[in-house]
């Protein structure tokens, strides 16, 4: 009896000396971790800048402000609660309408934004305000004072002439230092009722028509600054006015930073991202030194596990999210398993895992490459360690499908106009969000978002 | 009785004749060859799927120990397989029921399936130790190429062994059931 206890005791040291062994973490010498702040993140100082609010003062807004009877004018109940979400977000507002110039209004006047007369011009054409819609005005003044937040509000109604050329410079080069500078862009697309007429519809022959039968139209609040005013303006209109299941509203958020955060820096990894990986044996997930999180597990040759990670973890809500990301990976081994010998080597493999994305979210197809490759193989009994970096290589053109539906083209205006729409269509709306998404595009830049570590043993 | 044991004695010297290469091979395997050796360089370009280790960051010799402790593991099971049936041959040769004339070559069959068996061991031994599912995880760096050579070198040389065995130990009346025993001088 004695000598089956003590036969026991020293299977039971055994067995808890082996399990330590495995446990144990031993990482490659030349292994670096390189956990970086996102842009977005850094932007962000907490402090309130001044509000400046730009209307629209051309005649085709006029349209908004009269009823159209059995419809809901959101229009005129947003630019009346328009000062109160200005005063959340800045210290100071200041208003002013931009046509052909921008003409400051002062705060006791900013009731007529929401009377016919404000659209209104008795004298000559060319002295008026309303004949044009200069929007590059305002970004003008967002690229030279980039502190404050900018709301712009507008029909978005521009001719195939102010996106070309010398006037679509006007437009992009402001915003890309807006960008640059870490703001970002949001647009806020709003279907209201409208009773008035669409001007400078273009034509096939050339020169343009009018068109008066519109009942519904949509308008655009653009938002310039920092994404949590942009957010909080957003959800300040979504409580207050758009309630209503029947309510129409877009949203797309241009920015150069459309990553929320580092996931490793807030230690969002967890072995929740890889699906049943805590069934493996002997597995284990910890953070080393707080930000490298490592699964650590043995597994056999069928290994088909994947690393995914949603999309509100990763993107900013609204944003046009990315449309690429890459892996930067390495990949080590030993055919010692045991840390006192570990003899780690760098492998030649390039690519080892695969990466895609969808609505969802992102997913690492781990390992993928190798299987996929013959040439490629990892071998049993020995130790690997693969180290993985995820990037968002280019940013997404989501914002683009969304506002689709309320486009139209030029070229296809007067068909359009033709077909006597009740709901009209904003005319090359397309075209500025893709305009918008290529300026986030040249400011973008390559961002880490994720980094993990998988260690294992391979066996049968 | 003594018939029996003078058989058993030739039956080693004929397991012998080429059997020490086998116990060569063996004992080098067990203690490892060198890195620039030429069984070394043989598994590096012949058996093991090198460029694949490569790509791992490592060169065969320096992982070779797993892949010949196995081999030697398989050489030696393969080696007492033979040295087993060519003695079982050889000694129960002496109590096959021969009491007449040509009745030894009817039991050419029984020779043949006796061969065959043996045959069909080793083909098991060499799976048991090559394939993918193998316990030495050693297997999982060879070739498919490689382990074919493993398998039909060992089966041919093993069956080889086997042969020179028994043919030279089989007893004298039994002859004519092992393939052109008959053809060896009446005084050996």
């Amino acid at each position: 009896m004695k000598k089956f206890i003590a036969n026991s005791f020293i299977i039971l040291i055994l067995i808890s000396f082996t399990n330590l062994q495995s446990k144990e973490f031993c990482s490659p010498d030349e292994l670096s971790v390189n956990i970086t702040e996102t842009s977005s993140a850094k932007n962000s100082n907490g402090e309130k800048g001044n509000v400046f609010v730009y209307f629209d003062q051309s005649l085709s807004m006029k349209g908004y402000v009269n009823d159209q009877p059995g419809l809901k004018n959101v229009y005129v109940n947003v630019i009346d609660d328009l000062q109160q979400i200005a005063e959340n977000v800045g210290s100071s507002t200041y208003y002013h309408a931009f046509g052909k110039d921008i003409i400051p209004i002062k705060g006791s006047k900013i009731a007529k934004v929401i009377k016919p007369s404000f659209y209104e011009c008795k004298g000559a054409a060319s002295e008026c305000n309303n004949q044009e819609s200069k929007i590059e005005l305002p970004f003008k003044i967002a690229k030279a004072n980039p502190d404050g937040t900018y709301i712009i509000v507008t029909d978005l109604f521009l001719s195939d002439k102010q996106l070309v050329g010398g006037t679509l410079k006007q437009l992009t080069k402001p915003l890309k230092s807006i960008l640059k500078k870490g703001k970002s862009i949001g647009i806020i697309g709003v279907m209201s009722s409208f009773n008035g007429t669409v001007y400078d519809i273009p034509i096939k022959d050339g020169g343009s028509m009018n068109y008066t039968d519109a009942k519904m139209r949509p308008y655009y609040i653009i938002v310039i600054g920092d994404q949590k005013h942009i957010n909080r303006i957003k959800s300040n209109l979504e409580e207050q006015h758009f309630t209503d299941p029947e309510d129409e509203y877009k949203f797309a958020l241009i920015t150069s930073s459309p990553i929320l955060q580092n996931l490793n820096k807030n230690q969002i990894i967890s072995e929740k991202n890889i699906p049943k990986i805590d069934k493996a044996e002997g597995f284990k997930f910890k953070y080393v030194d707080d930000v490298l999180p490592i699964y650590q597990f043995n597994t056999g040759k069928k290994f088909n596990k994947k690393f995914r990670i949603k999309k509100d973890d990763l993107i900013v809500k609204g944003s046009s999210g990315v449309s690429e990301y890459t892996l930067k990976e390495s990949l080590w081994s030993s055919p010692e398993v045991k840390c006192k010998k570990i003899d780690w080597r760098k492998s030649k493999f390039d690519s080892i895992s695969t990466v895609t994305s969808n609505e969802d979210g992102l997913t690492l197809n781990l390992f993928k490459n190798i299987s996929d490759r013959k040439k490629l193989k990892l071998f049993l009994g020995m130790r690997y360690f693969y180290f993985v970096d995820v990037y968002a290589e280019k940013p997404g053109t989501a914002s683009e499908k969304d506002f689709a539906e309320w486009s139209v083209r030029s070229s296809d205006a007067e068909g359009f106009t033709q077909s006597n729409p009740v709901k009209f269509k904003t005319l090359n709306l397309t075209k500025i969000i893709k305009i918008l998404n290529a300026v986030s595009n040249d400011t973008f830049e390559k961002t880490l978002v994720a980094t993990f570590v998988m260690d294992f043993n391979l066996l049968k | 009785m003594i018939n029996v044991f003078r058989s058993i004695f030739y039956s080693l010297i004929g397991l012998t004749l080429i059997g020490w290469v086998s116990v060569l091979l063996i004992s080098v395997m067990w203690v490892g060859p060198g890195p620039d050796s030429a069984l070394t360089q043989y598994f590096a370009n012949s058996i093991i799927v090198s460029e694949r280790l490569e790509a791992l960051g490592f060169e065969f010799y320096e992982i070779s120990n797993n892949t010949f402790e196995m081999v030697a593991h398989m050489l030696t099971a393969m080696l007492s397989a033979t040295i087993l049936f060519s003695i079982v041959w050889s000694a129960g040769s002496h109590y096959l029921n021969i009491d007449a004339p040509g009745k030894a070559k009817i039991y050419f069959i029984h020779w043949i399936i006796f061969t065959g068996i043996f045959v069909a061991i080793l083909f098991i031994i060499s799976y048991f130790f090559l394939r993918q599912a193998s316990p030495y995880d050693a297997a999982d760096l060879m070739k498919t190429s490689g382990r074919s050579i493993l398998v039909l070198l060992s089966l041919i040389y093993f069956f080889l062994m086997y042969y020179l065995s028994v043919l030279v130990g089989t007893a004298r009346f039994a002859r004519s059931s092992v393939l052109f025993a008959n053809k060896l001088p009446g005084n050996l």
